[in-house]
């Protein structure tokens, strides 16, 4: 067992940081999967994750609570801004979103009392590493209720056809503000997890990086299904780590590259059930197709 | 009660008037077509009565219900349900889970209870997915409810819309141009569908390009052009009319002219 201890000291902490970007692309893909494209999660996360690391700091609430904390935080403020948010159209949505994690660093800077500043927090508290593994099983074990669920379903449409989706009875607001609801959730999550991984926040820690492994991975892993972001956050962080070994100071050539190769030959993603699906529809349609009713 | 009553219905885009002072009513269970070439209104038409636009003037209610300030979900509620000139399925479901979509309002479901899947929910569930089945064995699709409907043919990609028009079990049916690039076999399914739906209840409204749907399904015309209304009545007198004919072929005088 010696090498898995020593496999864990060098890369541990890439692994939960592996974790944490996994659930952060999860937050994206909650609005993505209704078809609004938001980088809020970095903000979300910002909010979970000082609120922990005040938590951690202050008292001695067990982990699991404190982490249950952030997410509710992160649900609170995304429920605020949410309706702020959707009153823009498409694409304004993700700027003023881009706006919103611009503000948030100006924020956090300014607050030294609650955020330490430019210097941060070192938030010293041990972690076993069951804590992000069970945190990213259980969002993934929510994604894919929610999947399943009658949200899940209008949320296709919506995110397909918001005209459609009106037109059958679906209220499109509703199911966009349930969107950044389970965002907010999602991205306080993560950025408790951030927090408790790296030992240390500051306002560096919730920053344009965060929403560029959030979109990369949603892109690279696939955004039609919620194992595509898993997967891609996964790669996007593990794989400057790879490149590295391989050719030194290159870390952000190679998911650029990735994210290009992805988007040529992969334009739904690593992941996507919908590949499968349409090679068996495409045999079974042409082998059952009833002959009365082909057009001549 | 009157399914559908449309009163001076009236809607400019930029400087084309699309829909003029347009006035006429769906009795309910029958089956109305609204007629017209190319480019008379009939859509815009469709649009306004889902709530998709807003008119610039005139009123509509549905089953006595005026839609003014109505969202489109909102007017869906009301009972309404259609399916679309150019197919809308949404990409990657199946036909059986398009269908599942359109049963939407029959959910009966709390959000809390369908993403914890609670016994009642997963009930609901199966009952839906039953529902799902069973409407389309109606459009005689039921053989393929587990293919994508973008691997489908395209007359069949119409009767799974169809069929999801029909899961929020609406009151009103609107179907634009439902058998528009269909040969003769598969359009007749659709008019015996139609005429099926009628004897079950449905007010349907029927927006057809083709006289001889109109004139083999239909219990009543309005025929449209230039976005005003320019005969009504029982159908095959419509289509006898001289401004219809003149609407469809040409004035007899202008090709006398060449």
């Amino acid at each position: 067992m010696q090498w898995l201890s020593d496999f864990w000291a060098a890369y541990g902490s890439l692994a939960g940081l592996a974790m944490v970007n996994a659930v952060f692309a999860l937050a994206c893909y909650a609005t993505l999967s209704t078809g609004v494209l938001s980088f809020a999660p970095v903000a979300f996360g910002a909010v979970g994750g000082i609120l922990a690391a005040q938590l951690v700091l202050h008292t001695t609430i067990p982990l699991a609570l404190i982490v249950l904390c952030g997410g509710m935080a992160g649900l609170g403020f995304a429920m605020l801004l949410a309706p702020a948010l959707l009153r823009v159209e498409g694409h304004w949505t993700a700027l003023a979103t881009v706006a919103l994690v611009l503000v948030t660093r100006v924020v956090v800077r300014n607050v030294p009392a609650l955020t330490g500043g430019d210097n941060g927090l070192t938030v010293t508290r041990p972690l076993s590493m069951a804590v992000p593994v069970v945190t990213l099983l259980c969002v993934m074990l929510g994604f894919r209720a929610l999947h399943h669920s009658w949200y899940g379903i209008a949320s296709r449409v919506v995110r397909d056809d918001p005209a459609v989706a009106a037109g059958l009875g679906i209220n499109i607001r509703q199911t966009r503000l349930i969107g950044f609801g389970v965002s907010g959730f999602a991205g306080g999550l993560a950025g408790v997890l951030l927090v408790l991984v790296q030992q240390f926040v500051s306002p560096d820690s919730f920053y344009v990086h965060v929403a560029f492994v959030m979109i990369t991975g949603a892109v690279i892993g696939g955004s039609f299904h919620w194992l595509g972001p898993v997967l891609g956050a996964i790669a996007v962080t593990l794989l400057p780590a790879l490149t590295e070994t391989l050719v030194p100071d290159s870390q952000d050539i190679g998911s650029g590259i990735a994210l290009l190769l992805a988007l040529v030959f992969l334009p739904r993603g690593l992941f996507d059930p919908r590949v499968v699906l349409l090679q068996l529809s495409l045999a079974q349609a042409t082998r059952t197709r009833d002959p009365r009713y082909e057009r001549r | 009660m009157t399914a559908l009553v449309i009163d001076g219905l009236r809607k400019t885009f930029g400087g084309v008037k699309a829909v003029r002072d347009l006035s006429f009513t769906i009795e309910p269970g029958s089956v109305t077509g609204l007629m017209g070439p190319n480019g008379a209104g009939k859509s815009t038409v469709l649009d306004l009565v889902c709530g998709v636009t807003k008119p610039d003037a005139g009123s509509i209610s549905i089953f006595g219900e005026d839609t003014a300030g109505l969202r489109a979900d909102q007017v869906t509620r009301l009972g309404v349900a259609r399916t679309y000139q150019v197919i809308r399925l949404t990409t990657g479901l199946t036909a059986v889970q398009q269908v599942i979509t359109g049963c939407y309002l029959q959910r009966e479901t709390s959000l809390l209870a369908s993403i914890l899947q609670m016994p009642w929910a997963r009930q609901r569930r199966r009952e839906i997915e039953d529902i799902a089945m069973y409407l389309l064995d109606r459009v005689g699709m039921a053989d393929r409810a587990d293919i994508l409907a973008e691997a489908m043919s395209y007359g069949e990609q119409r009767r799974v819309e169809i069929a999801r028009a029909l899961g929020s079990n609406p009151m009103l049916l609107l179907l634009d141009e439902p058998t528009a690039g269909m040969n003769v076999q598969e359009a007749d399914r659709i008019g015996t569908l139609i005429q099926a739906l009628r004897d079950d209840g449905l007010s349907i409204l029927l927006v057809e390009h083709s006289m001889r749907m109109v004139a083999d399904y239909c219990d009543h015309a309005v025929v449209m052009n230039f976005g005003a209304k320019i005969t009504e009545g029982p159908p095959a007198d419509c289509l006898d009319d001289e401004k219809v004919q003149d609407a469809y072929f040409g004035r007899q005088r202008d090709a006398d002219s060449q």
